[in-house]
């Protein structure tokens, strides 16, 4: 096994359980989003 | 036994590699350009972080994947309910969505509204929700403000813990309203401000062709004079046609609503539905987010770069959120709203059900969980959960890996920064 070098980016680590807000804002889906 | 998680994703940027997982939302850059190198590192080494960041794993992923998407399914801590107050509308948007089978000027006496309420009160307490989250809708839900005051009073008596917030265009929120409303407990509003006036007005304007601009921008000014404890949410929905201004769109909202720790802007890549083929939709779609995080990383502008996630969205939950007007009727997805083809059942009339083609189980359960077996084992699951029901709808497709893929790589490797 070759050791390779790495570095963390990006580590959220959240929880799956989305903010109440997010709910808000994602209430239309992101991708599809509706323009309200 | 250990393995190589499936919602990697490996982009190669230069020499390097970038993995990201979407399960734990996490992402390393490797100094390699060896990607068979890159993968037998991260199985073989003994390093912990790996398995931390969730890029490898030793326990059934898919069945994992399953119980976190029943869990949020089936979740009941929130009820969240969009109530369509109307679907009258004192403003002419280009791009509204709702269909108009309905009556605009329809009149809801007490009786029904007491019937509505009463529905709420009832569906929060035969489940085990915590909050009742009440979102008022429309239409433009202020031209029926006294129904409103009616409702908010009522679930106040009911003494069930709640929050509301208005989806409204701005133009009746004056001092005048907006106190009736703060009286009533709603201190929470999204405004839509689509650009400077000239590009507001062309895309947003009043039914009889008139400027509503200076009328919200005046309204919002009023209401930062009334209270500091108000939440506004600035909406900028953002397409082909008003993108490359968002730098002049920001620099014309007023200082309190791009400063105020209450208030938040949410830029909107609203664009797709009406493109002529779903391949086109999504490039279109990957274009335009990738360019709006560009102009806002160049501009530094105070907003955050958030990915693309398709739930929780009401057809992601089994009863905890749904549309609902006055009329009774239920919807599963606010695309659907205005479309009778579309309703799931009337409450008012003994959950009847109203369109055959929509399943339901019972006569509370308004949604199907229509994911497919196979999308538990695509790397986009855990942003994507099979889909949006609007879209699918539409384009009889769904998948959109292709565009996920585009996205979730340029924000991995260019904009994704730990919080």
């Amino acid at each position: 096994m070759r050791r390779i070098k790495y570095k963390i980016l990006f580590n959220i680590n959240k929880t799956r359980k989305c903010s109440e807000k997010q709910f808000f804002f994602r209430c239309g889906c992101f991708q599809g989003e509706l323009p309200k | 036994m250990k393995k190589l998680s499936k919602y990697n994703q490996y982009v190669k940027v230069n020499n390097n590699y970038v993995v990201y997982n979407l399960k734990e939302n996490s992402s390393i850059i490797m100094e390699t350009n060896n990607l068979e190198d890159l993968k037998n590192f991260l199985l073989e080494s003994d390093d912990k972080n790996f398995k931390k960041l969730g890029f490898v794993s030793n326990i059934e992923e898919v069945n994992e994947m399953k119980k976190m998407y029943n869990k949020i399914y089936q979740d009941q801590s929130t009820l969240n309910i969009m109530l369509i107050m109307t679907y009258n509308c004192n403003c002419a948007c280009q791009y509204c969505f709702e269909k108009n089978d309905f009556d605009k000027e329809e009149c809801v006496d007490e009786n029904k509204l007491n019937l509505i309420v009463n529905y709420i009160i009832e569906h929060f307490n035969t489940g085990s929700y915590e909050e009742l989250e009440l979102h008022y809708f429309g239409g433009e839900p202020l031209l029926k403000i006294n129904e409103m005051l009616f409702v908010q009073k009522k679930i106040k008596q009911s003494g069930i813990k709640f929050k509301s917030n208005v989806i409204t265009n701005g133009v009746l929120l004056n001092e005048n309203n907006i106190k009736k409303l703060l009286s009533m407990g709603i201190d929470s509003f999204q405004i839509t401000i689509d650009g400077d006036k000239k590009i507001h007005d062309e895309r947003r304007p009043m039914k009889n062709g008139d400027s509503c601009y200076d009328l919200i921008l005046k309204n919002l000014n009023a209401i930062s004079n009334l209270s500091n404890d108000l939440s506004i949410n600035i909406r900028i929905n953002i397409d082909d046609n008003n993108y490359l201004s968002l730098n002049t769109i920001y620099s014309n909202l007023p200082d309190y609503i791009k400063y105020n720790s209450n208030n938040s802007i949410y830029v909107a890549p609203v664009i797709g539905q009406k493109c002529n083929s779903f391949n086109k939709m999504l490039k279109a779609r990957s274009d335009i987010t990738k360019n709006i995080w560009n102009t806002i990383k160049q501009s530094n502008l105070n907003i955050d770069i958030i990915p693309p996630l398709f739930y929780p969205c009401p057809y992601h939950s089994e009863k905890s959120a749904f549309y609902l007007d006055l009329y009774g009727n239920r919807y599963n997805c606010g695309g659907f709203v205005g479309d009778k083809e579309k309703i799931i059942d009337n409450i008012l009339f003994n959950n009847q059900k109203l369109n055959s083609n929509n399943e339901s189980n019972n006569n509370l359960n308004i949604n199907t969980n229509k994911v497919l077996d196979s999308c538990y084992e695509c790397s986009f699951f855990p942003v994507c959960a099979g889909g949006c029901n609007f879209e699918s709808s539409i384009n009889n497709e769904n998948c959109q890996k292709k565009y996920l893929k585009e996205v979730y790589d340029e924000y991995f490797t260019k904009y994704a920064r730990n919080v």
